[in-house]
């Protein structure tokens, strides 16, 4: 049966561009061809999910919903809904008055704002509420009155004002001591943002007495509640009401600045040092080994934690700091590449034709160790991602207000006690997703490259 | 008798090639402590300006105020007699820094233990399963775990541990170590000796229920820890079982009729654990960092909280202390794993 002729697929044009046997070559080809293979398909899954990361990190601003740094709603308000929010604010100022000690009516602290005479009024403002959204559910003020410090037949008269004092309510009593009385005002009048800002709602205090009798009122609180609606967020606000889904989008790009930065340096270091140490051999080598193995023994993320706290905490030095780590990792790949490549066939033909001892190590030893490159870097890569937010986590990395994954998760962290999960449940299952992503791409290079462990599993 | 005494001379070997990996170990303590750019003092005062009778204090009660070399010889003198120096910031002024590492140092012990025996429990068993059905559905779906599980943050899962079984079954406690008037060997009770690891001081108490307790406690930590860990020992164990399963002697095994579960286990499985020993040496220093991360996530008052709060309360001695610790005990324990692994397989003696 005669042939088809075949039609030209994707790896014959490129094999037009890139020779089989580059470094590039020996990568993707078999990446095309064999792209049924499950190392084909774990590589092309991680290649796309860190393009995925890295589009994100470079259009986060635009793709951000909120402002990662601003307070934008609701502190803990939960993922997938518009939630009640409950605004609580005590008074901040208040018109002269004979009332004595009105400031400390603020709080329970053991004190009461306290009136002598018989109609003395004030009238309290400024209740700093956060309100965000126009979407006013409920309204009220509380009141508490200590029964102690008030003589019996005195009690309070109580007005509101949602216009800054330009009309009041009628006056209502209250009579009920030593609990918290909430007064609704809701079914009232309608309520929008502007009647709850500050300033706009006043509460004025009377003092009443059933008899004509010397005695005093003693107020102990008095606050004003808003329950509205919050916004809706896809992953929900951290616990000062900041968006966790645009703080993750932003928090992307520190990510990957630090793993790029901590992995290229310690590849710089690393891959030189180890061509050297491993080609040239004898005392220097046994040295470098010997401190490159008592430095990969030792707990990275301790090492890079001190250097993190001497250096400075920009991201910048957070990746210097993650290099320590990563350099003894590349070294030692590096080096026993080296090894075995220095004993090859082709190597001592070179060497018997002439050719100087830089271009046998440049030409036809890091040539092939190059290769291996691309599996250790991405798994160090990998790696690193989840050093950086560990050592954020600790405290010892990025600084607040930066938007970085282990700060938020950190920050939120103490929630989890309270039920609160989703303000560092989001910024952890984003670690995870790019750190499969990146060994997916590192183990299935690894197949890839390694035509040894192809032949076996064949 | 040559056995005995060819491992005691390999053991003697191993422990006189320790002592470099301790010395540069301890140099590099001493370097990015005092000899990287940015002065240790100021760092840990984190960009605020400390009062300047402070830093004059300190400075002069760490030696800073004299030549490296110096300080470098008076430092090392005082590791190697014992003296790790009295803690010089707000929490433990005072106090000398061993006494605070010795009263630390069981709780990381004890955590460390449990998360090696969660990960043996789980990652060995699977790597097993997986090696003996390469290929295979069951093969597939380890690798993924083991490739999954290793690369989730440790605290993020202990975060979730600690919702779904502290917070929302409430089957645990959610925090921290056993802390209270009654932990084990607490004064009222009599031991003959005390270990200051709750779960092995009950159990010399002879009560129950306090090992209950602290089991209790201990297990949500060990969990977290030994599951990112059963990651590792999946994939090392299944590797290890693919290169046994495909050796000469299970080859003769298969020849001389053994039947395939005998094989697995008698011939396969016992020789793969040889390796997985000595692969263990190098995971202590991830054990370690797991546990920092460990204690952090639930308040768990091991060493790696003692370091955090070293830095914390900028106490340069204590902090050097501890990291110099952690330096020792990662050494001897490569000796020790280096000596375990060479009595398990001759050939490694060789």
């Amino acid at each position: 049966m005669a042939e088809k002729p075949r039609r030209a697929s994707l790896a014959d044009s490129l094999r037009r561009w890139i020779p089989r046997q580059s470094i590039l070559g020996r990568i993707l080809f078999p990446l095309i061809e064999e792209r049924r293979s499950l190392p084909a398909v774990l590589t092309w899954l991680g290649i796309g999910i860190v393009i995925v990361f890295v589009f994100i990190a470079i259009a986060s601003p635009l793709l951000a919903p909120w402002d990662p740094y601003a307070f934008v709603d609701g502190p803990d308000v939960p993922p997938w809904t518009n939630a009640p929010v409950l605004a609580n604010s005590t008074y901040f100022s208040f018109s002269p008055t004979p009332w004595m000690n009105m400031t400390a009516g603020q709080a329970i602290d053991g004190r009461d704002a306290t009136s002598r005479g018989i109609n003395d009024t004030v009238v309290v403002s400024s209740f700093l509420l956060r309100v965000f959204r126009d979407a006013v559910t409920n309204v009220s003020y509380v009141i508490l009155l200590d029964g102690r410090a008030t003589t019996p037949g005195h009690y309070l008269g109580v007005e509101w004002s949602a216009d800054g004092g330009a009309t009041w309510s009628p006056r209502t009593a209250i009579r009920t001591f030593n609990q918290f009385v909430r007064v609704d005002l809701t079914p009232l009048r309608s309520w929008n943002l502007a009647s709850v800002e500050p300033g706009r709602f006043s509460l004025r205090f009377t003092h009443l007495a059933d008899t004509n009798t010397a005695g005093q009122v003693a107020l102990n609180y008095a606050a004003f509640h808003v329950v509205w609606l919050s916004f809706w967020h896809l992953m929900g606000t951290d616990p000062v009401g900041r968006d966790v889904f645009s703080r993750v989008l932003v928090g992307t790009g520190t990510s990957l600045q630090i793993m790029a930065i901590g992995v290229f340096a310690a590849l710089l270091v690393g891959f030189p040092l180890g061509l050297f140490s491993g080609y040239t051999g004898g005392r220097i080598d046994k040295v470098l080994v010997l401190v490159m193995d008592s430095l990969y023994a030792f707990p990275g993320l301790l090492l890079a934690g001190l250097i993190a706290v001497l250096i400075g905490k920009g991201v910048v030095n957070i990746g210097l700091a993650v290099t320590v780590i990563y350099i003894p990792l590349y070294f030692r790949a590096t080096r026993s590449h080296v090894l075995s490549a220095r004993e090859e066939l082709y190597v001592e033909a070179a060497r018997a034709l002439g050719a100087k001892p830089g271009r046998i190590l440049w030409r036809y030893i890091a040539y092939n160790v190059l290769v291996a490159i691309p599996v250790i870097f991405s798994l160090s890569a990998a790696d690193a991602v989840l050093t950086a937010a560990g050592l954020s986590y600790l405290g010892l990395g990025v600084q607040a207000p930066t938007a970085d994954w282990g700060l938020d998760l950190s920050a939120a962290a103490s929630r989890i006690s309270v039920g609160i999960w989703w303000s560092s449940f989001f910024p952890g299952l984003v670690i995870v997703i790019l750190t499969i992503g990146l060994s997916f791409l590192g183990e299935g290079l690894n197949d890839i490259v390694n035509p040894v462990l192809r032949r076996e599993r064949s | 008798m040559a056995r005995g005494s060819s491992l005691l001379a390999y053991a003697l070997t191993r422990a006189i090639l320790a002592l470099p990996m301790l010395f540069i170990l301890l140099t590099a303590v001493f370097v990015v402590l005092r000899i990287l750019p940015g002065d240790p003092i100021l760092a840990l005062w984190g960009g605020r300006t400390p009062p300047p009778d402070a830093v004059e204090r300190a400075r002069v009660q760490l030696g800073l105020d004299q030549p490296p070399i110096v300080q470098y010889l008076t430092y090392l003198r005082n590791i190697f007699t014992g003296n790790l120096g009295i803690s010089i910031g707000e929490q433990y002024r005072g106090t000398p820094v061993w006494s605070q590492i010795a009263t630390r140092f069981p709780a990381t012990v004890e955590l460390a233990f449990g998360g090696m025996l969660v990960a043996s429990l789980v990652g060995i068993p699977l790597g097993v399963v997986a090696g003996a059905n390469r290929d295979r559905w069951v093969d597939l779906g380890v690798r993924l775990y083991g490739t999954i599980i290793w690369v989730i943050p440790i605290f993020w899962l202990g975060l979730i541990l600690q919702l779904v079984f502290g917070v929302w079954l409430r089957w645990l406690p959610a925090n921290g170590r056993w802390t209270g008037v009654d932990t084990p060997c607490a004064p009222p009770s009599t031991c003959r000796f005390q270990t200051g690891m709750y779960t092995v001081d009950s159990l010399i108490e002879g009560n129950l229920g306090h090992f209950a307790t602290a089991v209790s406690h201990l297990l949500l930590p060990s969990l977290t820890l030994g599951l990112v860990l059963s990651g590792f020992f999946a994939k090392t164990v299944r590797a290890n079982m693919l290169r046994t399963i495909g050796a000469d002697f299970t080859e003769a095994a298969r020849a001389r009729g053994v039947p395939r579960r005998a094989i697995i286990y008698r011939h396969a499985f016992k020789n793969a654990l040889v390796p997985v020993v000595t692969v263990l040496g190098l995971q202590f220093a991830i054990l370690f960092a797991g546990a920092v991360l460990t204690e952090k996530t639930f308040s768990y008052q091991g060493l790696g909280i003692l370091l955090l709060e070293s830095i914390t309360s900028k106490d340069m001695t204590m902090i050097q202390g501890v990291v110099v610790f952690y330096a020792a005990i990662i050494v001897l324990i490569s000796l020790a794993i280096d000596i375990l692994g060479a009595s398990i397989d001759p050939r490694i003696r060789l």
